[in-house]
């Protein structure tokens, strides 16, 4: 089953993003911020990373960078799903290496959409 | 002007009006403070009836009333997420309180307007949306 990572400080918006994906048959491992995203994947595979900017103790950038440092995770898709949405941030956001841009709200259809084009097949 | 204010260059401004003004600024914290928790609250409530709602949409057999009805919940998803975007203008209008706050009272002690930073102004607001509509989408 294809695994993807949400990562969101707010409750709502998890319970949001993780009915859309598991409604779609994708497994889902929940992270309240980036620190806790690091703690929980460990050794698990993640086909997908789903991330807010603006978090406690870790940031969604900090995060994408992060995880582009780790061999496995070098080629991994990575969405931010944020408020944000500045050019300059979406700049930095390009830079840490994020593969999209997704600016809050999200429609389900087209998350599902999105996440679907960029997914290795 | 008096001696001292001419000797120094600085604008005493007066206590009382601070300690107003401050206390004025901590109501209007409180009140968002207030305002978080309705919002949570609310989302928590509407999150709950929400589940429910998907689940016997699962559980109804394939038909057009089905599709209309998962037509209209996922919209519902997209303005449910009100409380995400709201929950951060309040964190900033906050952090805006606090800063004007504490500028006055430097201003207040000091009577220097050069020392007087209101650093949260200078941070944009993470919110530029005026309505709940699906946001933009773009792949690098």
């Amino acid at each position: 089953m294809t695994s993807i990572l949400a990562v969101d400080d707010s409750a709502s918006m998890r319970q949001m993003v993780s009915f859309t994906l598991r409604s779609s048959g994708y497994d889902v491992i929940e992270a309240i911020d980036g620190q806790d995203a690091l703690d929980k994947i460990g050794d698990r595979h993640v086909d997908l990373v789903l991330t807010d900017q603006n978090m406690p103790r870790m940031d969604g950038l900090t995060l994408i960078r992060e995880l582009r440092c780790v061999d496995r995770f070098k080629r991994t898709p990575i969405l931010m799903l944020t408020t944000e949405s500045s050019d300059e941030m979406k700049q930095a956001g390009r830079a840490a290496g994020a593969t999209g841009w997704m600016v809050k709200p999200f429609d389900p259809q087209r998350l599902l959409e999105i996440i679907s084009k960029v997914l290795p097949n | 002007m008096g001696l001292d204010q001419a000797a120094t260059g600085l604008t005493t401004v007066p206590t009382r009006l601070v300690v107003d003004l401050q206390d004025e600024l901590m109501t209007a914290g409180t009140e968002l403070d207030r305002l978080q928790r309705l919002l949570t609250d609310a989302v928590t409530q509407l999150s709950a009836h929400f589940s429910h709602a998907v689940s016997s949409q699962a559980d109804m057999p394939p038909s057009q009333e089905r599709d209309v009805l998962l037509v209209q919940m996922r919209r519902a998803m997209t303005a449910l997420q009100f409380e995400d975007m709201a929950s951060q203008l309040i964190v900033h209008s906050r952090r805006r309180l606090s800063s004007v706050t504490e500028c006055l009272g430097n201003l207040a002690v000091s009577g220097d307007e050069e020392g007087c930073e209101v650093q949260w102004v200078v941070r944009p607001c993470p919110v530029a949306q005026r309505v709940v509509d699906a946001g933009s989408v773009e792949l690098f």
